[in-house]
């Protein structure tokens, strides 16, 4: 479904992510980990195409289609789905008319007639139950005034609406209690299916009980140092990032550099 | 005539005897002053300070013709007004009876045309006529009183509320050459009365230009809503409005400006009472080519009054956009709250927009702010509302939008809030069509051969 590979990108010519590859199939649920700084939001704003960055790679394809020639909408369009770390607050536009819009645009680029306002409704209600949100939400401004734990669970909510075929969270889970943590895991885990895929960028383990990935992958310093099972996100959390720091300088500096 | 200091006077002079009433001596000294304030000061140059941005040269250079007295309407200019409503229209500054429905008007609100007034009963209009607006520093107001000859003159008695609008179409119409047009509007709500005012300013036709003088005075505990929305066209608009606000008065103003080859506000209010408040509104939305300026003066005169004012302005192609706030806090003001703010959306690079927000203080406890912002649609909201599928001509439709709806929340409840919204969603889908044509063409300019 999403394939990657040896991709670098820099911003203002600082490199930030290193000859990365990545595969991720239908039915699989992926965890990127890794300390701040390494690269892990710079993946998913490539991913989802945001502006900025210079991108040079061998092969970027999503469903077979190549990223680099998409813009962000067509990107959403073909079924990937970006849940913002810090999403965006913007007053004057509603709630369920942002929702409306996307999904109705998602719709067309189908081919399919636009949901009404009333099967729209009844829909996102229904939406909302799941991320026990309260129907108020959807009359106010789009994040505006919102807690931190709402806005998380409000990108949820979307990714619950719009029905992405890869969904990549970014530190979705970053900043939320117990109880939202919770609300927020099982969104994500009714969205599992063996026609999509969901890459979990997180810097905590705490997540990963609740959404169990197939694949975890450390990222260190615009790297991969490390992939395996859900065994290595429990290896993280009782010994940190710090063990990996030895790989990572080992192996971010190309052969031909030699010794310092 | 010309439009010249001489070409006015040498009009004036022309046609002073045949004026209506010409034979009361207060108007006509009222008139004479007018001229003589106009002379004193002149028109406005590029070195008139509160002008420098708006220039009227290309305007005072030509030949202004009288007004037409029964022009071609437009069609469809009364479709937004709903049937029920009292209605009143001036064409080319006239009232014009039959185009008005002032028919079963309710008890205590009287409606005239203002030449009717001066012809029949003037003693009303003696101590109003004059008594609000200040003509220093306004040339054009001091020129509109030189030729005081119609318009309206609305008058509600003490203690009735009105809760249906009522409707003012200002016509400034024809196919003939450019002419001139002055329409005197006089509005006197009694003590403790309140009604809502929807002006509608629409002018067609190329090149005419209509000087407007509105004198607003709100008695003790009045409360007017005014909204007024200002479709000039190819004409240039020259609107002053001066309000006069008594003892725990309230003026609430929304005003909505829709480009023009050349729009000029010039909104003034004072607040002569304690506890008396004044919310202005704004909004204005300009193309390429087009200028609005809004000048707006606030004066605490009194202490424990407020003032409240929030412009907004949406500006793409070459628009020029003029937004100048003064607010003066004379001594004595004490407990005054001022608050100001005007914000500018620039849809191109090609905009020019001048704001100056400005604070005067002569009193010592008081709390007032005031600031301006210009910025561009932010890339970060956009690439927000395009990730989730929504295209970028879209998402930018609904962030400008967004912005203007702050402006739409503050309009009073109601069929003129969902009219004003929706033609100002039209106007704005027009503004961006453009702009994405403009957008492609300079796209296609930069492509190599």
């Amino acid at each position: 479904m999403l394939s990657i590979r040896h991709l670098n990108v820099s911003v203002n010519n600082t490199e930030i992510l290193r000859d990365l590859s990545l595969d991720v199939a239908a039915g699989e649920v992926h965890a990127v980990m890794g300390p701040n700084g390494s690269g892990k939001s710079t993946l998913a704003g490539v991913l989802a195409g945001r502006d900025g960055y210079q991108v040079r790679a061998q092969a970027m394809t999503f469903r077979g289609h190549d990223l680099r020639e998409m813009s962000p909408e067509e990107r959403a369009r073909e079924g990937l789905f970006l849940a913002f770390q810090y999403p965006v607050d913007i007053p004057g536009v509603s709630n369920i008319q942002f929702l409306k819009t996307a999904y109705n645009s998602l719709r067309k680029y189908r081919g399919e007639e636009p949901l009404d306002a009333i099967d729209f409704l009844a829909m996102v209600k229904a939406r909302l139950q799941q991320v026990n949100m309260d129907p108020s939400f959807l009359e106010r401004s789009l994040n505006a005034d919102f807690s931190g734990g709402e806005k998380k669970r409000n990108e949820i909510l979307q990714m619950l609406v719009l029905q992405p075929t890869l969904a990549i969270l970014d530190e979705t889970d970053s900043g939320l209690d117990i109880d939202a943590l919770r609300i927020v895991a099982g969104g994500i885990n009714s969205l599992r299916g063996p026609d999509r895929a969901i890459v979990l960028v997180t810097h905590y383990q705490r997540l990963l009980d609740y959404v169990v990935p197939d694949q975890v992958h450390v990222l260190s310093d615009g790297r991969i140092v490390r992939s395996g099972g859900p065994e290595l996100a429990q290896q993280l959390e009782q010994q940190g990032y710090g063990w990996l720091a030895n790989d990572a300088t080992r192996s971010q500096r190309p052969a031909h550099e030699g010794p310092r | 005539m010309t439009a010249s200091i001489q070409g006015f006077e040498r009009s004036y002079n022309d046609s002073r005897s045949a004026l209506p009433g010409q034979q009361l001596a207060w108007l006509q000294q009222r008139r004479d002053q007018g001229i003589a304030l106009l002379k004193a000061q002149g028109l406005p140059g590029p070195k008139t300070e509160d002008w420098k941005y708006t220039p009227v040269q290309d305007l005072l250079q030509q030949q202004l013709a009288p007004a037409d007295a029964a022009p071609q309407l437009p069609a469809d200019i009364f479709r937004a007004v709903p049937a029920a409503h009292h209605l009143v229209v001036l064409v080319n500054g006239h009232f014009s009876a039959e185009l008005s429905r002032c028919e079963q008007l309710p008890a205590g609100l009287e409606i005239n045309s203002l030449a009717q007034v001066l012809a029949s009963s003037p003693q009303r209009l003696r101590e109003r006529l004059g008594s609000v607006a200040s003509l220093d520093k306004q040339p054009f107001a001091a020129l509109n009183t030189g030729f005081i000859s119609d318009g309206v003159y609305l008058s509600l008695a003490p203690n009735i509320r009105i809760e249906q609008p009522l409707w003012l179409l200002n016509l400034t119409t024809g196919d003939g050459p450019p002419q001139l047009t002055q329409p005197r509007i006089l509005i006197d709500v009694g003590k403790n009365a309140r009604f809502t005012l929807m002006e509608y300013q629409h002018a067609d036709g190329s090149g005419h230009c209509c000087n407007q003088l509105s004198e607003i005075m709100l008695a003790d505990g009045a409360q007017l809503s005014h909204l007024h929305l200002q479709r000039p066209g190819n004409c240039r608009l020259l609107r002053g409005t001066h309000v006069r606000c008594e003892r725990d008065s309230h003026y609430c103003s929304h005003n909505v400006d829709l480009g023009g080859a050349l729009l000029r506000n010039d909104l003034v209010v004072q607040l002569t009472g304690s506890g008396a408040v004044c919310e202005l509104n704004g909004l204005y939305l300009l193309g390429s080519g087009e200028h609005v300026d809004n000048h707006t003066r606030i004066d605490h005169l009194a202490p424990h009054c407020r003032s409240r004012e929030y412009y907004k302005g949406i500006l793409g192609g070459k628009a020029h956009g003029v937004f100048n706030g003064k607010v003066i806090v004379h001594p004595g003001a004490q407990q005054s709250d001022a608050q100001q703010s005007n914000r500018n959306l620039l849809l191109s690079r090609h905009v020019e927009i001048d704001t100056k927000p400005e604070l005067e203080i002569y009193a010592d406890d008081v709390q007032c702010s005031h600031g301006s912002t210009v910025s561009e649609l932010e890339p970060e909201p956009l690439f927000y509302l395009r990730c989730r599928g929504i295209g970028d001509k879209q998402a930018r439709m609904m962030l400008v939008q967004a912005f203007a709806d702050e402006m739409c929340q503050r309009l009073p409840l109601g069929a003129l809030r969902d009219e004003i919204e929706h033609t100002v969603q039209a106007f704005l889908q027009t503004l961006l069509d453009t702009f994405e044509l403009e957008h492609d063409r300079h796209d296609h300019d930069r492509r190599p051969a």
